[in-house]
């Protein structure tokens, strides 16, 4: 595919040239006009790779390492689409094309800002191409040596079965809608800094903060719920390495767009803004290091490939790079920055709730980052390395949320310039009450853990506070109800993630065929497995395989399916695990596996030397000999005991050769039938001392000899895990309303900002209260005075 | 000082002592088996599984065995059913607690030989 190679190569000349007209376009203003071109071209090569390594995929270039890799004959068009993001390669492709959709919108809207934002954004994404060009997704796959017959191969390696369901479609394209949106805002706090101008700068970047923040979010919260659908430990999030590593930036991200509410509105945090906006991207740089080098490979259940040496030097460069050069532009215009407007609250303000929330995004978003780095710190110490329990992230939270959770309730009832706490508490009486109200319901209902309450009742209260603020509000102003409405998703998405973890209950039932166990207040019967259609005997080899397991109380019966299948052809990580849930409107019943399903037999045995014979419960063998099949140490190799056996009912006896065969999976026993129809095996050999013990099951009258299935189920009672697809589409809607209200600020704010005449209407203008601070020299907008944001 | 300024200041000591306690509950350091008397809580116990010791209750999906280093050797108990290829595994991390002369194992990586080389599995995640 050496096409490829040119387009991508085509990428990063296109996005240099951008770069660099951009660059120049200050003193000769022409070159803009070729810049946006360049810009343009990038684009469509992104998009010309993009196309290319799907059309790779659906038509099955198995030549090429990547769709050889990830992709198979068996797969559904769809799937081999999204095989376009399976790997690493694929995902910096993704990461691109949305940089690449995103520039296009930045550099109609950017204005004034366009020529410093656009140098920063293409320099993003020259890296990023440059990256893709040492580590291509159209490598040709190595042919090996001697070369097979077939060449190139006919089939792919396959995508890995935990990744084939359909979340696969829909996770990784939002998610890294998210990421790549982070990059804006980096691209406007680095331009800013370098104009030195920071109130144009904030108007323009609102949107993007508000619209990034919300698509990471929601990014996140599908693989959470991917995570709860597929792979059977029972929760959403388990603090792994990798979903900490787009944690963080959403976290900062967050703080970073309050930060802007509050200079926007009140004239405060003017010079910590462009820093807060920057650090997103520069963490998600730092995370993609993390989890892409192989740094963490050993603590996390992600499988990692290690990157190539070039892309990964550029990668490294590029995270130590902009990090150097953001705080070092920072610092350096620190002492230039316009002073914020000084603090003029009184008592309780949405001012201080405000700050108070960005101390508490920041202070959750360093805990998960020392925490995630922790195991590297640890080596870099030069000790063994550590790795933390997910535990702790839990336990750090605990108080983190209670604080949290009265800042998020307090601040859409507080008015700016602050009210005394008789007045505050007045108003916040009647969402204390119905929280209150709620903590009792959920007490008689049996949530009883006194911390867990506690937290239940305050997240309920943000959540009823800000209710009531929507309803106060919702005839008068519907758009500013973006950041209210985002705050009762995340309320309930809490509140259920509390609830769902805090109050689970769980229990292994491991189950015996043809047994009934008793469980969960529900009698448990194993079934069947559908695998043994395709592959009979040998049910877990098939991808779709089936466990069916009927469960019963008095009065209600139904049969539970839960997927469990290996791998054979991955030494790691074979196990693959489809959870089967079964949903009420107040609780999930989950039923997991928490080992594999296992065959149980008690057989005849009988060790023999070489030339011995033996005799167990009539059957009379005598072990020949030793044979082997297949070359040594390679998989199909077989040891073979020849032996004789006789039965007083049989006319003869008769030879058979039951022989141990080396598989992927391990060295498996290979049965032969006997006349009766039980079937002899070779249990444990030890070919230097010449012994082999034979094994005799499905004896006639010995049903413990049968081989049965032992199905070892975990099962979670799950409570009130509805709120947790609840929130995060509501969090969504109210995101994407403050996003829009945001970008129509932006052309009136821009243009007050700049001095320019104001298109109609024009928006109200407020003085700052009180004395003028030093330094700022335009008056603050307010775009409303009891728009809380989002 | 005023008031709020103090309360501010309490409250922020009172969250990185709890934030450095929680800390340093949940690490979880690689030990060996003579320092299991002394720090045996929520550790990685790196050992060689004797294979002649293993034991499986396939009833109750428990797997007991006896694993040593240079420094000794304990008894591990994982009740979590039988990691794949834990017969050919050369070396197990088994990461847990220790009480009265066994070990309890809530997770066990199994690193396997030769062909497995630098690979590692989680057993059951």
């Amino acid at each position: 595919m050496t096409i490829g190679y040119v387009v991508v190569w085509a990428g990063v000349l296109l996005a240099l040239a951008s770069v660099g007209l951009y660059l120049m376009s200050g003193r000769r203003p022409a070159l803009r006009r070729g810049a946006r071109g360049a810009f343009v071209g990038a684009f469509a090569a992104i998009v010309a790779a993009e196309g290319l390594l799907m059309y790779a995929l659906l038509t099955g270039r198995y030549d090429l390492q990547y769709v050889y890799s990830f992709s198979e004959e068996s797969l559904t068009p769809l799937f081999k689409i999204a095989s376009a993001w399976a790997g690493q390669e694929g995902s910096f492709l993704l990461w691109a094309f949305w940089l690449g959709v995103y520039g296009l919108i930045l550099m109609r809207t950017a204005g004034g800002y366009e020529r410093w934002v656009m140098a920063v954004y293409g320099g993003v994404i020259l890296l990023l191409m440059a990256i893709l060009a040492f580590q291509s997704p159209f490598a040709p796959l190595p042919k090996p040596d001697p070369a097979p017959a077939v060449w190139p191969p006919r089939d792919g390696f396959g995508l890995n079965p935990v990744l084939e369901n359909p979340w696969m479609k829909i996770h990784p394209p939002i998610i890294f809608a998210g990421f790549a949106a982070l990059t804006v805002p980096f691209a406007y706090a680095i331009a800013a800094l370098w104009r030195n101008e920071y109130h144009e700068f904030a108007v323009r970047v609102r949107p993007w903060a508000i619209y990034s923040a919300t698509m990471l979010g929601f990014g996140l919260a599908l693989g959470g719920y991917w995570a709860y659908e597929t792979l059977g430990w029972g929760g959403f999030w388990a603090w792994d390495p990798v979903e900490n590593s787009s944690y963080f930036p959403w976290l900062f991200m967050a703080a970073g767009l309050h930060g802007l509410m509050l200079q926007i509105n009140r004239g405060r945090m003017v010079r910590w803004n462009p820093l807060l906006l920057a650090l997103p991207h520069l963490l998600f740089l730092y995370g993609t290091f993390l989890t892409r080098s192989g740094a963490l490979a050993e603590v996390s259940v992600h499988s990692f490939v290690n990157m190539e040496t070039n892309a990964l030097k550029i990668l490294l460069g590029m995270l130590i790079g902009s990090v150097l050069f953001t705080l070092g532009l920072w610092a350096w215009r620190y002492r230039q920055m316009p002073l914020p407007a000084p603090d003029q609250t009184k008592g309780f303000s949405r001012e201080a709730a405000v700050r108070w929330g960005i101390v508490l995004l920041s202070i959750s978003a360093l805990i998960s980052l020392v925490g995630t780095s922790w195991p590297l710190i640890t080596k870099a110490v030069g000790k063994q390395m550590e790795a933390l329990k997910p535990e702790f992230y839990n336990q750090v939270h605990i108080p983190w949320i209670v604080i949290t959770a009265i800042a998020l309730a307090a601040a859409p009832i507080l008015t700016w310039r602050g009210m005394c706490l008789d007045s505050a508490l007045e108003r916040l009486t009647k969402s204390w009450l119905a929280a209150v109200a709620t903590g009792f319901v959920l007490f008689f209902l049996g949530f009883r853990e006194p911390i867990t309450l506690l937290i239940c009742t305050l997240v309920a209260f943000t959540a009823y506070a800000n209710l009531g603020a929507i309803w106060r509000r919702v005839r008068t102003s519907r758009l500013t109800l973006g950041g209210l409405i985002t705050h009762v998703g995340l309320a309930l998405a809490i509140l259920g993630l509390i609830l769902s973890y805090g109050y689970e209950r769980k229990e292994r039932v491991v189950i015996l065929q043809g047994q009934d166990t008793f469980a969960m207040g529900y009698k448990w019967r194993y079934l069947g497995m559908t695998g043994n259609e395709k592959f009979p005997g040998e049910p877990l080899a098939d991808k779709f395989n089936r466990v069916r397991i009927e469960i019963a109380s008095h009065d209600e019966k139904f049969v539970v399916e839960p997927r469990f299948y290996q791998d054979q052809r991955r030494e790691t990580g074979n196990n693959v695990v489809w959870p089967a849930i079964i949903r009420w409107w107040d609780h999930d019943l989950y039923v997991s596996f928490f080992a594999p399903p296992q065959i149980d037999v008690s057989p005849l045995t009988l060790a023999l030397h070489e030339k011995e014979k033996g005799t167990v419960e009539g059957y009379t063998i005598e072990f020949l000999g030793f044979q082997t099949g297949g070359a040594m140490g390679t998989e199909g190799f077989r040891a073979i005991a020849k032996a004789r056996v006789s039965h007083p009912d049989w006319k003869a006896p008769v030879e058979v050769e039951p022989f141990r065969m080396v598989t992927g999976g391990g060295v498996v026993p290979i049965p032969v039938p006997l006349p009766d129809g039980a079937q002899i095996l070779i249990g444990q050999m030890d070919v230097n001392r010449r012994l082999v013990q034979f094994q005799l099951v499905m004896v006639p009258n010995k049903p413990e000899t049968a081989p049965r299935w032992v199905i070892p189920l975990e099962v979670y009672y799950k409570p009130f895990t509805i709120l947790v697809w609840l929130g995060p589409p509501l969090t969504l809607l109210g995101g994407l309303l403050a996003t829009l209200r945001r970008a129509r600020d932006v052309r009136y704010g821009a243009a007050r900002a700049t001095g320019e005449s104001f298109p109609a209407p024009q928006p109200r203008v407020v003085k700052p209260r009180g004395r003028t601070p030093r330094r700022v020299k335009e008056p603050v907008i307010a775009h409303s005075e009891q728009g809380s944001g989002g | 000082m005023k008031l709020g300024s103090i309360l501010t200041l309490v409250l922020v000591l009172a969250g990185i002592a709890f934030t450095v306690r929680a800390f340093v509950n949940n690490t979880s350091p690689y030990v060996k088996v003579e320092q299991l008397q002394t720090r045996g809580q929520n550790v990685h116990l790196p050992l060689k599984p004797l294979q002649d010791t293993v034991q499986f209750d396939i009833k109750t999906m428990t797997l007991t065995f006896e694993g040593e280093d240079e420094t000794g050797r304990v008894k591990v108990v994982y009740p979590k059913g039988k990691p794949n290829n834990f017969e050919a595994a050369s070396q197990v991390v088994a990461i847990g607690s220790y009480k009265d002369g066994v070990f309890y194992a809530e997770e066990m990586l199994v690193k396997c030989p030769s062909k497995y080389q630098g690979e590692t599995q989680t057993a059951n995640r």
